[in-house]
């Protein structure tokens, strides 16, 4: 008995062992993805999102912030379980009384409600149009879009661009670039 | 009943534990992999499916994965597994047919195989424990060995799979270290 004890405690502790992997695995992949292991401001098309699909239901206070937006709107996906989005929840404090941000809304993704108000209040985001998405579920089954910092271009209620990015100036700057080509 | 028969028994349930544990924990870890790769399969459908069904599916692959290891589970065990080999034989070759290009993240890794013929072999692989369970019989003395046995095959089973997966993590941090050795000595 002692010895079918000790061999379940060592597959549950092989389970973390795994567990853990997988973690450091995913961690990984993000950080490539977002070219953050090459140590510079990055903004890169986001090739998994889809691009024209448009959500089923627009949350408050998004769906006003869409409404306004006679061009375009753009919503940055965060999540409070990234140390990029901290940075970039920083900047946003930052350029607060540019008006350029008017037309900005975010998608905070976190694990429960009081975590994504906690990560609102304790960076002062207050100024912006925030949903707090439990779980990420919404932004990832209206756009396909499971990464963060993520830029969504959004315009006449479709998704019309998405980023991945590090730094809200160069984001800025790559999506009116876009703006002036386009005109 | 001989010690080959539980050894032969303990050794392939304990392989198929491992292939489940490493992908239920993967999933677990990192379910938007897999949630992509299934909204890619299911198209306009999609909404239907959400974080919570893929946490669930691995949640159910650990279970399954569990009852493989217990003598007294085995055969409700793999039912249960050979319930989810079906599944997934289904969505590889939905991936095969639909040209699926979202890495799956299966194993819970991001960079990996979208659904395709790797999830269509796998799924095989993992269907042969039902008629395998049905076929081999362990007396009721054996079950502790068995368990023993299972567990430990099970053990070095998923660390072997997981660092195998994960493996673009580690070389490079066991290549670095050799490289320091060697300078070092030098």
């Amino acid at each position: 008995m002692t010895d079918v004890l000790f061999a379940l405690v060592l597959l549950l502790l092989a389970g973390c062992v795994v567990l853990l992997f997988a973690m450091f695995g995913e961690l990984a992949g993000r950080i490539s993805a977002l070219g953050l292991d090459e140590g510079r401001s990055v903004v890169r098309p986001l090739e998994e999102a889809r691009i024209g699909s448009s959500p089923d239901y627009w949350p408050e206070p998004l769906a006003s912030l869409v409404n306004e937006a006679e061009g375009s709107a753009l919503l940055l996906v965060l999540s409070t379980a990234c140390g990029s989005c901290e940075t970039v929840a920083r900047q946003l404090v930052a350029e607060a009384d540019d008006e350029s941000t008017d037309l900005t809304g975010i998608v905070l993704s976190c694990g429960n409600r009081l975590t994504g108000e906690d990560f609102v209040r304790r960076h002062g985001l207050e100024h912006l149009d925030t949903y707090i998405d439990e779980g990420g579920e919404w932004v990832i089954a209206s756009f396909g879009v499971g990464i963060s910092p993520a830029a969504l271009v959004i315009r006449d209620g479709r998704l019309h661009e998405a980023k991945v990015f590090t730094d809200t100036a160069a984001l800025r700057a790559a999506v009116s670039d876009k703006k002036e080509v386009m005109v | 009943m001989t010690a080959d028969s539980v050894l032969l028994a303990a050794t392939l349930n304990a392989t198929a534990a491992s292939l489940l544990f490493v992908a239920g924990l993967g999933k677990l870890a990192a379910p938007a992999g897999p949630l992509l790769a299934i909204h890619e399969l299911v198209g306009p459908q999609r909404h239907l499916i959400r974080i919570t069904v893929v946490r669930w599916l691995a949640a159910l692959e650990v279970l399954a994965g569990l009852t493989l290891i217990s003598a007294a589970t085995r055969a409700s065990g793999a039912m249960l597994v050979a319930g989810l080999a079906a599944c997934f034989t289904a969505a590889g070759i939905t991936g095969m047919l639909r040209n699926s290009r979202t890495p799956c993240g299966c194993f819970g890794n991001s960079a990996g195989h979208a659904l395709g013929a790797g999830t269509v072999a796998v799924g095989l692989l993992l269907l042969l424990t039902l008629p395998f369970n049905r076929w081999i019989s362990l007396s009721a003395g054996s079950a502790g060995d068995y368990a023993r046995i299972a567990s430990l095959c099970a053990v070095f089973g998923s660390l072997t799979l997981s660092m195998w997966i994960h493996r673009r993590l580690a070389v490079p941090l066991v290549r670095s270290r050799m490289g320091t050795k060697r300078t070092m000595a030098a």
